[in-house]
C-alpha cells in the first residue's frame, strides 16, 4: 500500500514537471528564459 | 548557491530512492545498478557500499580521459549508494505484478524528476556521465555509441555476475532520455544574467533531450 502510493506520487510528479514544462513552452517550442523568474525570489 | 546546493542534495537523496524503488520492483534495474546488484550478490557488500565502490572506480576512470570532477560529481559519488540503501531498508518487494510495474513506474519517473534536479544544479556530472562525455570528448566517438558500449559492458557484466535484467532495464532504456528531456530544461538553475531582474524580456532557450545513468 505506501510502496503503491510512493509510486503514484513519483509518477504525478514526473507528470505535473512535464506538463508544466509543456505549457511553459512558446509556439516554436522554446522555453522561456527562467532567470527572470528564479532570481527575484529569496 | 545555498538553493542549488539544497536542489544537488534533494536531488542526489531521491536519486537513491528511485534506485531502491526499481530495485524492490524486481523487474531488472538500470545497466550501472544490475553491475552493483551483480557484485552485491558475489560479496558480503551492501549495494549501497557496492554503489559507492563502483563510483570510484569509474572516476579513477577519468584520470585518463582528463575530466575533473565538480562537486557534484563528488557529492553524487558519496551519497547516492546510502540514500538507495535508505531506501531499500523502508521500501518493501510487493508481491503482485501490478504492484512491481507500479512501483517499476513510479522509481523511473522519480529517477527523472532526481536527475533534473541534480544535474540542472550545475555542479557536475555525476560519475558514470561524465565517463560517458569525457569519452565522448577525447575520441570524437558519438555518444550513443560511448553510452551504448559502456552501459552493454557494465550490463553485460552485472547480469554474468547474478544481477537482474529483464523488462524494467529496457524500459529504462527506452524511456529515461525522453522521461529527463521534460524535467531537466525545467529544473535546471538558469545562469544570473546581468540585467535577468531589471528586464523580464523572455529570451529562450531549446529543450534539451538527454539520458540518464548517474
Amino acid at each position: 500500500m505506501i510502496t503503491s502510493l510512493l509510486a503514484l506520487a513519483a509518477i504525478a510528479l514526473w507528470a505535473s514537471i512535464a506538463a508544466l514544462e509543456t505549457v511553459a513552452r512558446d509556439g516554436y517550442g522554446r522555453l522561456p528564459d527562467l532567470a527572470v523568474v528564479y532570481y527575484p525570489l529569496p | 548557491m545555498t538553493r542549488r546546493i539544497a536542489q544537488l542534495l534533494v536531488g542526489l537523496f531521491l536519486y537513491g530512492i528511485a534506485i531502491a524503488m526499481m530495485l524492490r520492483a524486481g523487474l531488472g534495474a538500470t545497466p550501472w545498478d544490475v553491475l552493483s546488484q551483480g557484485i552485491t550478490r558475489q560479496t558480503s557488500l551492501g549495494f549501497g557500499l557496492v554503489t559507492v565502490l563502483v563510483s570510484g572506480v569509474v572516476l579513477l576512470l577519468w584520470i585518463p580521459i582528463r575530466q575533473r570532477p565538480g562537486i557534484g560529481t563528488l557529492l553524487n559519488a558519496l551519497l547516492v549508494g546510502p540514500s538507495a540503501d535508505a531506501g531499500l531498508l523502508f521500501i518493501p518487494a510487493p508481491g503482485a505484478l501490478w504492484a512491481q510495474i507500479l512501483l517499476f513506474a513510479g522509481g523511473l519517473s522519480l529517477l527523472a524528476v532526481a536527475t533534473g534536479l541534480y544535474i540542472g544544479a550545475r555542479f557536475g556530472p555525476g560519475p558514470r556521465d561524465g565517463l560517458m562525455t569525457g569519452i565522448h570528448s577525447r575520441t570524437g566517438w558519438p555518444i550513443w555509441a560511448v553510452r551504448t558500449g559502456i552501459e552493454g559492458t557494465v550490463l553485460t557484466i552485472g547480469w554474468l555476475l547474478g544481477g537482474v535484467v529483464g523488462f524494467g532495464t529496457l524500459a529504462f532504456a527506452l524511456f529515461i532520455g525522453p522521461m529527463v528531456g521534460k524535467t531537466i530544461p525545467l529544473l535546471r538553475v538558469p545562469e544570473k544574467a546581468a540585467d535577468a531582474t531589471a528586464r523580464p524580456v523572455p529570451t529562450v532557450t531549446g529543450p534539451t533531450p538527454t539520458g540518464a545513468s548517474a
